[in-house]
Formats: structure tokens, sequence, C-alpha cells
């Protein structure tokens, strides 16, 4: 599991995800997750490389929106493939956590 | 000499009949269920072993009731394996039926169920016997098995996630299968680690799992020697009123991607039980 970070827009931080969102894939990115998390108030999670997530990884993103919310920030996921996505919306993560599949748009979205 | 209890609690002698019976009938054309009754040890093996083997050399679709044997012991357990042998090289189709806990829990600890499955009623047990028959086709050949035992660990959760890798190329899994396998396996065996605690003096430390691979499903079985603990219980299907709460979560996922999933106390065992479509 890696993740890098690249900021697309004045203030917004992407967070690319690559790998498995299993527990192994959780914890090792635990840690920086919840870090970013804490430092940032715009910020669009990039799932588009993630190709599993279990219920531990729900759990990470899950905190890592409230951490952002609690400060008055927004936090978007992007482009999960269709599995992942279909846990996403199954567990209702993505009443906490938006689903956009559009950069633009997801950067407007944690902008406004 | 064989001995039975006394109406008080003692052991009195018996001074006739063996401590094992066996009899057998045809419930359905061509199905026998042979009906044994007593203790499965190594005097009870001596009485029935010539008719039990002599069933065997001739049945093709054979039920095996222990739901009256009350004890099992290795000789039991080499008898009856060896009668199932002697069926199978013909292409015929052993099960048993019905056997009570403490039983059923040593063919499974001793991997017999492997070999010979476990039915619970008949009509199952017919159908188990009769599947297929002899066709070359049919799910007895195309279905294959396999079991893995991990430590009741984090690091057991990722030699299972390993586990799904290999078992997804060995049978060419399609993206959707690989990825509910994998996720109801990491769910149910982090429960499993997270919430079960040993029984003291009772080796808890590892979760057994197996899977029968047939065409349109595979069968999952996850076994461990913790106190009782049923996981169902504790999950919510709906897990959108609180998601990063501990529990539910998991067990939710679980339930979306596999059907028929079934917890039972076996003996000193935990068993949780599922399929997933293939």
């Amino acid at each position: 599991m890696r993740m890098e970070t690249e900021e697309v827009a004045p203030g917004v931080t992407k967070a690319n995800l690559t790998g498995r969102l299993d527990i192994g894939g959780s914890q090792e990115i635990d840690l920086a997750f919840n870090a970013l998390a804490g430092s940032q108030r715009a910020l669009i999670v990039d799932l588009s490389q993630v190709d599993f997530i279990a219920s531990l990884g729900l759990r990470l993103l899950i905190v890592g929106a409230r951490t952002v919310q609690r400060k008055g920030g927004r936090m978007i996921l992007f482009r999960p493939p269709i599995a992942v996505e279909s846990v996403l919306v199954s567990s209702g993560t993505d009443n906490v956590v938006p689903i956009l599949r559009n950069l633009d748009e997801a950067i407007h979205a944690v902008s406004g | 000499m064989s001995y039975a209890r006394g109406s008080g609690g003692g052991v009195i002698p018996v001074s006739i009949g063996p401590r094992l019976l066996i009899d057998t009938e045809e419930v359905a054309p061509g199905v026998t269920k042979v009906n044994l009754r007593g203790r499965l040890d190594a005097n009870g093996v001596q009485t029935i072993s010539a008719t039990f083997e002599r069933v065997a050399r001739t049945q093709l679709q054979l039920i095996v009731d222990l739901s009256r044997v009350s004890f099992i012991a290795s000789t039991g357990l080499r008898t009856l394996i060896s009668a199932a042998r002697t069926v199978a090289s013909r292409d015929g189709r052993m099960v048993f039926l019905g056997p009570e806990a403490s039983v059923e829990s040593v063919l499974i600890t001793s991997g017999t169920d492997a070999v010979v499955p476990i039915c619970q009623d008949l009509v199952e047990a017919i159908c188990a016997v009769s599947m297929g028959g002899s066709d070359d086709d049919a799910f007895p050949t195309t279905s294959l098995s396999f079991s893995l035992q991990v430590d009741r660990s984090m690091r057991g959760v990722a030699r299972v996630g390993a586990w799904v890798d290999e078992l997804a190329i060995l049978l060419n899994l399609s993206h959707r299968t690989e990825y509910a396998l994998r996720l109801c396996l990491e769910e149910a065996v982090t429960n499993i680690v997270s919430h079960a605690k040993p029984v003291p003096g009772v080796d808890g430390e590892k979760v057994d799992l197996r899977m029968i691979a047939e065409p349109g499903q595979l069968c999952l079985t996850l076994r461990d020697q913790c106190e009782e603990y049923n996981p169902l219980q504790s999950g919510s299907v709906g897990a959108t009123q609180d998601v990063s709460g501990e529990g539910g979560l998991g067990i939710g996922l679980l339930r979306q991607n596999a059907r028929d999933v079934t917890w039972s106390r076996v003996g000193p065992a935990n068993r949780l039980m599922l399929t997933i479509p293939r």
C-alpha cells in the first residue's frame, strides 16, 4: 500500500492511494493518512488505484473524513473502481464522504 | 463381556449383546442407510467390521447414520474412512448422517469430514449420495477442497490474504468472486482475532479454514477452539448508523457478499459457514 500527495489546486491536496486497503494495507498507511487528515482542510482521496477495501479500510476513510470535517474542512473520495465503490455504497460510507468522478467537481466540492 | 449403565447410574454387567449394532435399510431406490448404534471403539469395530465392509463393497450410494453412535475412537475413524474409500473406488458415494456434537467434533478435527461429507438430515443425505451418480461431469469430480491453518493474529489475517491470491489464480476466479472471497475471509478472521477468547488450557491460537470450490459457488468453513462466540449476533446488517463504531460493519459487509451465513458451536469449536456465489 502506497500513499502519495500532490497539490491539485491552491490549498487542495489529493492523496493518491495505490494497492489494497485490506487489513495490512490499512495499517501501513494508517498513521500517515491520519496525520494528513489532521493537517488538511480540503482533501481529495484518489481511490482509482485501490482494488480492494474491507471494513478496516472503510474505518480509515471515515475517521479521516470526520477529522477533516471537525475542523470545518471537506473530504471527497475520488474515482473508486466499481467493486470498491459498491462496498462504499453498500456500507453507507458515501453518506459520510461523497464520491465524485470529475476532478474539477471534486476540487470545487472540497473548496466550497 | 459387555456392560451397560443401570438405572441407578452404576455399571452393571450385561450378559449378551454386542456394544455396537448394525443394520441396513433402503431409504430410496439404490440408496442404503447403515444404522450404527453404540460405541465405535475397538470392540465395537470388531463386531461390525465384516458386515460394514460387505455393505461398502456392494453399495454405491451409502448413508452411514451416526445419530445413535455415542463415541468414536481412532479405530472407528479408520473403519469409516476405509469403507468410504472402498465405495469411492467404484465411483460411489458415502456420507455421514446426523452425528452427535461430540462425534461430529472428532470427525471434523480429524479431517474425516473432508473425505466423507456430514449431512444433518436424511433428504440432504439422499441428495448428496444420489447427485450425479457416476456421470463424469457431475460436481464431485469438479469440486475441489482447500484448507489452511493460520495463527489467530493479524499476521494470520495477512496469510489469509495471500491464500486468496493463490486461490484466485488456481481457480481462475472472476474479480467479483475474488473480491467477495477476500472480503468475507478478512472480516470473518479479523472478527475471530479481535473478539474470540481462548479457553484456558486449550490451544486456541489457530484458525482453521476450509474451502470447497464447486462450479457455481465457494463453500467456506472457519473453525476456532476459543470460547463460544457468535459473531453474527453482534453484526448489525444496516451498517450505516455508525460506520466508524466498533463491530457490525464487517459482519454487515460479509452478509452482503455471501449467502447462507451460519454459526454453530460444534463440540469445543466455533464454526462459521458461508457460501460465496461464483
